[in-house]
């Protein structure tokens, strides 16, 4: 061998091919193995390099042993790891001056194995035109040997790189493709004189679009570029000729952050020096534009390196001058020379559509309808609405509505939004704080109905019940593809005894805790699929939490379990909490960092309502408060006793069955998940009923029990779903008994709610007499001081704003709080003396704090108790004392208690201040990440078809025989399959077109049929599993710009 | 191979299936038996006491005689007895309807200001007067009270030679408007006139009940006042034909409550017994009304002083018309009277001795529950006994102390009550008595009468507030 190469370099008028040949780490697939297999495909050239260059960077002793053992000439070192680029130049510095154009450079890689002929071939290229200066090989994928990773490069109209052939088989329908644009590097011969006159690769790329650049730069001098598609060289991509094919996230991460900063970068340098500072100036803007467009993209993960490649270019303006003034000096022919290179913007488009098209051909699993309409959900939520009507009759024509936890909300949507988040809140005599996250939820709900923000109560009130409905029926297609068992589902889902408790007993959190669960199941169950599905699930999860904080642990645990399942997929099921994290930071900071409160966070947000606590065994029924509906009927049927207490559990029991029977089933994992949330649901349940966070008056409040049980309710729904599901038709009784059994459950309850014991009635909109409402809506500063007997004969004392409590204006850190305020201390000491014949004149106090209105509020009612003679006296006194007081007129009795009105001056009260920089963080902290979250979930075509090529249900697919077509389906079926592949034969026969038409060169017609038939077929044989749709899309992304 | 690969897919099947059920089962069990500690937050709450205030009593001055023309004209003088705390500023109130002026006295404020230490001042005072005229003879004592917007009057007669006159007294600094409303046998009384009454501040105003409410045996007043506030008196006087029947002037008695008590009513060995069915307002009596719609049903129970049984009364009271209950049937000696109710009413009781040739009435009205240290005025007159009656659950050690500094100790056993001597004319303190109910009565040849001790300002308690 050496002799053949000194015979070479003995002739001095043939051509002189310098081989240089980089070597990273030996570590690694691209070790020393195939740095072994490289050297011996150099040692079989036909046409063998006449030197060879080893440039080592940072490699290790047995890598460089390697080396040494093998016929290499030189060998440079170098501790770096340095770029394709460096390396070469490196390796070049030592080789000298070329002595004539017929010097050639072979530019190698330690993963590049050339085939024995391929630098015969390249060499032959070059020699026979003098105006070629670089050729580059076929490369192929050496794992197969048979698949074409590049074959000459071009790029678009705004400067995306495009492989001209990418990821095809091998049929030979790419050797007729000469002249190019640009070659990869790997594998490329060029002449060294061409490379001394432009100064080699620009360093300032990394693996990605050097040698593109080096080649526009070569033909920008005059020289040409070709493609020699019968030298093939072996390519295994890790990235060090080009950038590595791996499809790792953090590889992907890098590519696309070098790919779309090398296309900066060479906009910048090629770009006319007129304008080269608007592409400056534009480089970040678009770089987040197309951040944005990433996570719409359902690429989040490429977020990062849109920006920091635009980052990258934008402070790299020294090397953008330099190389501007290196192409400047070797330019020899203008830009438009290069214009027939260039890919044409219909071309890029017919390449988009095909990889789409060879798309939709891998499927592996059929999705089969919805059946919303077919299958009957419609009709059953349609029922749903005429019973929702049916019980909330009263609320038709209501423009608000109150009772229970059900208070207006402020009037109007700036004042929604001006309550979340980090800043003042105006509770009370007012102070800075958190809000709670609830109030989040409910500006998004007022926002709805932004004429009349209170308005959007009525609605969840009047639709609670065809929204559950809706909602039960969506979650059980997650379980079930039978649509009587979806039904079923539905229908237990609404009539679940913890929802028309909390619809009766007007508890909000628990109602929208109740319609927002079904969902959140139907995106969480599948975060891990898509990137949509994980940031829907996350927003509906932070709304769920911020309705009920209780469920925190419960969802919690859950979480954590499906974060130790997610494998792969952990970055989307680790974002289902970024949301609820971002909301509810401020109010952990406050109540759990700074105030050591933790279980403070657990309280309901909202109005404290003081509610019958519910025994074990009643919460096991699923009742949050007890069960007066059916205890007032078997009354009133005369039973009593252990006879009356069974009826509701002997009902419910074959649903309890049905779900333990689940477990015993086919498919028994996911009815255990379902059991297992049950469990967590049934725990907060209990938890929740003996913790008594809140306090209103005197009286302790505890945890609403019914959140948790609504997460109960959910897993014993679901696991009895998946039994019915099991069991395929054999359950179609059993579960039609436990559907009606259930609803038998339910009608006492129902009744109640509408023949008058629900809590919830229309309401005019305000919580304070009319008068001081008008007095109101001119001073909205005004204060009034709400005065409650309470039933163990105290009083409180609470300072309201303006028109009053509205439920976003609420805040656990002051109903949680055990300790008493220096205002509280005060408030107290004046309402003290108001209810006190005799004292001080009291002008100075109520004065300053701006209290306009004393309210004396009928005793409250506790539950089974009767407003008992302590509170009456209270009341008695109270309004003793206040008429006697000289200051107070007595305005006289209201809807909402007896008023008075201060006879003085008030001060009004101090401003707010100015708004910290606490509350402009939270914003914007909550700004970007549900903007970053609604982004996610927008759907795109291309997570349309993903979602299909998905089944709807999750866990097991139960191996049913294939579906029973009838005769009519069956044609119908047919008639689609043909209609795809005349849709297919078209879409060929245009592609062949335009193939026809850019051909460099003539081809048979029988390898044109080959490339068109060969596209799709590629992508099934390469990867055969479902992903191959998003990442067939993600790649066409990378490359089609 | 395939048969056993199912039979350990079934097995595994039913392990997970045992062992779920079992787990899923066992914390049902566990929730529904369970006990699980309770983690309250303790309502935020703060005591406020009331800053101290100046304290005021009045009392209502000289009986009044009526007029042919019924105009009202005092004709001597009344005693009267303090005990305060420190010296009492007295003023006398204008009474313009008196035709006579103030020659004989007027309604009298007694006011004691608060002390520096913001310790309450305290007073208690009565006033005593006996009338010797030929149509209006008999002896009446009564304490002097608190002004108040609500205040419930169960005493008097407006039958064939009754006659009640309704003292209105206004000492504070604003004008008070008083809605007065009168109940009878019948119902309530329709009476025009009665509402908006105007008693200028400083003021004393002397109306008729006839006026409002003619020929009612047991009427009931209600006396609300907006503005200022008042104090009402009632004085009822009786002629039997040409012979008077006896006097008496009487404070409000304890408000709306379902449990009253009335301590100490007498009942003279010389009470009349009834002849006869028809009404006669010379038989002890307990007067009760029920406001408000709901008919209570009432448990009338007697705490003898002297030791003897006597049983319990059940009744159910129509609300809305007054009632009497006749206590003829208890033996003579003096009981304390526990009324419990399931619905709030208002109690008061009448009894008659003879006085010297002619008789002489009283009425014993109910009290709220004291203090446990009060001042105590024993109006001049003679036969003063103290009864205190105990409802509470314990004993009560009561130090009965007299200006002079002399301490007697009188026990009150649970649910029992007892009668203490005490000197006319004389101021005394007791402690001790919190939860007690006190009345002072006087019974003597001269006649008999009687006044429930209230508790001071119950409107300046201290009271707990919340704040949430």
């Amino acid at each position: 061998m050496t002799a053949s190469r000194a015979r070479h370099s003995l002739d001095a008028m043939s051509p002189r091919v310098t081989a240089i040949l980089v070597v990273h780490d030996g570590s690694g697939p691209a070790g020393p193995a195939s740095l072994q297999g490289t050297l011996d495909a150099l040692a079989a050239q036909s046409r063998q390099p006449d030197v060879v260059v080893a440039v080592a960077c940072g490699a290790p002793a047995a890598t460089t042993l390697v080396l040494e053992k093998g016929d290499i000439d030189r060998i440079v070192t170098s501790g770096e790891r340095l770029h394709f680029g460096q390396a070469l130049a490196a390796g070049i510095r030592v080789v000298g001056q070329p002595a004539g154009p017929d010097e050639f450079l072979w530019l190698l890689a330690q993963d590049t194995a050339p085939e024995p002929d391929a630098l015969e071939r390249l060499l032959g290229a070059l020699e026979v035109a003098p105006s070629v200066a670089i050729a580059g090989p076929k490369l192929k994928d050496a794992a197969d040997g048979s698949t074409i990773v590049s074959l000459g490069e071009s790029v678009t109209r705004f400067g995306a790189t495009v492989p001209l052939v990418e990821d095809e088989l091998d049929q030979g329908q790419h050797d007729s493709v000469s002249d190019v644009l640009g070659v990869a590097p790997a594998g490329m011969l060029v002449r060294h004189t061409v490379w001394e006159q432009l100064g080699g690769f620009d360093p300032a790329f990394g693996s990605a679009d050097d040698a593109l650049d080096f080649c526009t730069r070569a033909r920008l001098a005059g020289h040409r570029v070709t493609v020699v598609p019968s030298a093939t060289v072996l390519t295994r991509s890790s990235g060090i000729a080009g950038p590595s094919r791996s499809n790792r996230p953090a590889a992907r991460r890098k590519r696309a952050r070098q790919t779309r900063g090398a296309q900066l970068y060479r906009r910048l340098v090629y770009a006319p020096a007129a304008v080269v500072w608007l592409h400056w100036l534009a480089l970040l803007p678009l770089g987040i534009l197309r951040g944005i467009r990433r996570v719409v993209g359902k690429q989040p993960g490429l977020v990062g390196s849109e920006i920091a490649a635009a980052f990258r270019v934008t402070f790299s303006l020294v090397r953008v001058m330099r190389a501007r003034r290196n192409l400047q000096r070797s330019k020899q022919v203008g830009w438009s020379s290069l214009s027939a290179l260039r890919i044409p913007a219909a071309e890029v488009h017919r390449r988009r559509r095909l990889r789409r098209d060879a798309g939709v051909a891998v499927y592996t699993v059929e999705r089969s309808d919805l059946r919303f309409f077919t299958g009957g959900g419609a009709w059953l939520v349609l029922a749903s609405a005429l019973l929702g009507t049916a019980l909330f009759f009263r609320l038709l024509a209501a423009s608000g509505v109150e009772g229970g936890t059900l208070f207006p909300l402020s009037a109007s949507v700036p004042d929604l939004w001006q309550n979340i988040g980090y800043g003042w809140r105006d509770i009370g005599l007012g102070f800075s704080g958190a809000a709670d996250p609830f109030s989040a939820l409910l500006a998004v709900l007022g926002t709805l109905t932004f004429w009349n923000p209170s308005y959007v109560l009525v609605l969840v009130t009047l639709l609670a019940l065809p929204l559950a409905t809706l909602g039960g029926w969506f979650a059980a297609t997650r379980l079930t593809e039978r649509s009587g068992y979806r039904l079923v589902a539905a229908v237990l889902w609404t009539v679940a005894p913890t929802f028309l408790s909390a619809l009766g007993s007007g508890h909000v959190s628990g109602i929208l805790v109740h319609l927002l669960l079904p969902w959140l199941f139907y995106t969480g169950c599948i975060a891990a699929r898509s990137w949509g599905s994980a940031a829907v699930a996350s927003m509906l999860l932070a709304a769920t939490l911020a309705s009920a904080p209780s469920l925190t642990p419960a969802l919690l645990i859950l979480w954590l379990v499906a974060l130790a399942f997610s494998g792969r997929h952990l970055a989307r099921v680790f974002w289902l909490i970024v949301p609820s994290a971002a909301l509810f930071a401020p109010l952990v900071w406050q109540q759990g960092v700074v105030g050591q409160n933790w279980i403070h966070l657990l309280a309901d947000p909202g109005v404290p309502l003081p509610s019958p606590s519910p025994t074990g065994w009643e919460l096991v029924q699923g009742l949050p408060a007890g069960n007066p509906a059916w205890d007032a009927m078997t009354a009133a049927l005369g039973l009593s006793g252990i006879p009356a207490h069974l009826l509701v559990p002997v009902l419910l029991t074959p649903l309890a069955v049905m779900a333990l029977l689940a477990l015993f089933l086919p498919g028994s994992s996911r009815a255990a998940v379902l059991l297992g949330t049950a469990l967590l649901g049934l725990m907060t349940a209990a938890g929740a009923s003996h913790l008594f966070l809140a306090v209103t008056g005197s009286s302790p409040v505890s945890i609403w029990p019914g959140s948790g049980l609504s997460l109960y309710w959910l897993g014993l729904v679901g696991a009895s779903v998946v039994g019915f599901d099991s069991l395929r038709r054999a359950a179609a009784v059993p579960a039609l008994v436990i559907g009606v059994l259930s609803l038998v459950v339910a009608v006492p309850i129902a009744a109640s709610v509408a023949t008058g014991n629900g809590q919830i009635t229309a309401s005019n909109g305000r919580t304070l007499p009319a008068y001081v409402a008008a007095a109101a809506s001119v001073d909205p500063s005004l204060r009034t001081l709400i005065l409650t007997p309470q039933p163990d004969g105290g009083i409180s004392a609470r300072i309201v704003s303006g028109v009053g409590d509205t439920l976003d204006n609420q805040s656990t850190l002051i109903t949680t709080n055990p300790a008493l305020t220096g205002d509280d201390k005060n408030v107290a000491t004046l309402a003290g003396n108001l209810v006190s014949q005799g004292g001080p004149d009291p002008s100075a106090m109520v004065a300053e704090y701006g209290v306009q209105f004393v309210l004396l509020d009928s005793p409250p009612s506790l539950i089974g108790q009767d407003a008992t003679s302590p509170a009456e006296e209270m009341a008695n006194r109270a309004a003793v004392s206040l008429n006697a007081n000289a200051v107070f007129a007595h305005v006289g009795p209201t809807d909402r208690g007896t008023l008075w009105r201060f006879e003085g001056e008030t001060t009004p009260p101090a401003a707010t201040g100015d708004v910290p920089f606490a509350s402009t963080l939270v914003l914007g902290t909550l700004a970007i990440v549900f903007g970053f979250a609604l982004l996610l979930a927008v759907p795109t075509a291309a997570s349309r078809r993903a979602a299909e090529g998905r089944p709807r249900t999750i866990g097991r697919r139960p191996a049913e025989p294939a579906p029973r077509l009838t005769r009519a389906e069956r044609a119908e079926r047919n008639a689609a399959a043909e209609a795809d592949r005349a849709v297919e034969l078209a879409l060929a026969s245009e592609s062949d077109e335009i193939d026809e038409r850019e051909a460099h060169a003539a081809a048979s017609n029988a390898e044109r049929t080959g490339e068109s038939a060969g596209n799709p077929n590629d992508a099934v044989e390469r990867r055969p599993d479902a992903l191959a749709l998003s990442s067939t899309a993600e790649s066409q992304d990378n490359h089609g710009r | 191979m395939a048969d056993k690969r199912r039979i350990a897919a079934t097995s595994g099947r039913v392990l997970t299936g045992v062992l779920g059920t079992a787990i899923f089962l066992g914390a049902a069990l566990a929730v529904g038996q369970g006990e699980l500690p309770v983690l309250a937050a303790a309502a935020p709450q703060t005591t406020v006491t009331p800053e101290a205030s100046d304290q005021f009593r009045l009392c209502p001055g000289p009986l009044l005689r009526q007029g042919t023309d019924a105009s009202a004209a005092s004709f001597d003088q009344p005693a009267m007895t303090f005990a305060a705390s420190s010296a009492p500023e007295q003023r006398a109130l204008l009474a313009p309807d008196n035709v006579i002026g103030d020659r004989f006295g007027a309604p009298t404020v007694l006011s004691v200001t608060g002390s520096e230490a913001g310790e309450r001042p305290q007073i208690s005072a009565a006033q005593s007067q006996t009338a010797d005229l030929d149509d209006l003879t008999g002896f009446a004592a009564t304490a002097c009270g608190e002004a108040s917007a609500e205040s419930w009057l169960v005493a008097g007669s407006t039958d064939v030679g009754r006659t009640t006159m309704l003292s209105l007294s206004n000492p504070s600094r604003a004008d008070a408007v008083v809605d007065l409303s009168f109940f009878g046998e019948t119902g309530a009384i329709q009476a025009p006139g009665a509402k908006g009454i105007i008693v200028p501040a400083g003021e004393n105003r002397v109306l008729s009940v006839a006026s409002f409410a003619p020929g009612v045996r047991t009427p009931v007043v209600q006396v609300q006042s907006a503005g200022g506030q008042v104090v009402a008196a009632l004085q009822h006087s009786v002629t039997r034909g040409i012979t008077p029947g006896g006097i008496e002037l009487t404070l409000p008695t304890a408000l709306p409550s379902r449990n009253q008590v009335l301590p100490g009513v007498v009942i003279d060995d010389t009470a009349p017994a009834p002849a006869g069915e028809t009404y006669d307002d010379s038989i002890s009596a307990l007067r009760i009304f029920v406001p408000g719609s709901e008919q209570a049903q009432v448990n009338i129970s007697f705490l003898s002083e002297q030791g003897s049984a006597a049983q319990p009364l059940n009744y159910s009271i129509q609300p809305g018309a007054v009632q009497e209950i006749n206590l003829n049937e208890l033996p003579a000696g003096s009981y304390s009277v526990v009324i419990s109710s399931d619905m709030p009413l208002v109690a008061s009781s009448r009894t008659t001795a003879v006085a010297g040739e002619s008789s002489d009435f009283a009425w014993f009205g109910a009290s709220a529950p004291l203090d446990d240290t009060i001042g105590l005025a024993v109006a001049p007159g003679e036969g003063a006994t103290l009864h205190l009656a105990n409802p509470t659950g314990s004993d009560l050690d009561v130090a009965l102390t007299d200006g002079g500094g002399t301490a007697t100790s009188v026990t009150v056993p649970a649910g029992a009550s007892v009668a203490a001597p005490v000197s006319a004319g004389m101021a005394y303190s007791l402690s001790g008595v919190g939860g007690a109910h006190a009345q002072v009565t006087f019974n003597s040849d001269r006649g008999i009468s009687a006044y429930a001790i209230q508790p001071t300002n119950p409107l300046a308690t201290p009271v707990t507030v919340y704040p949430r």
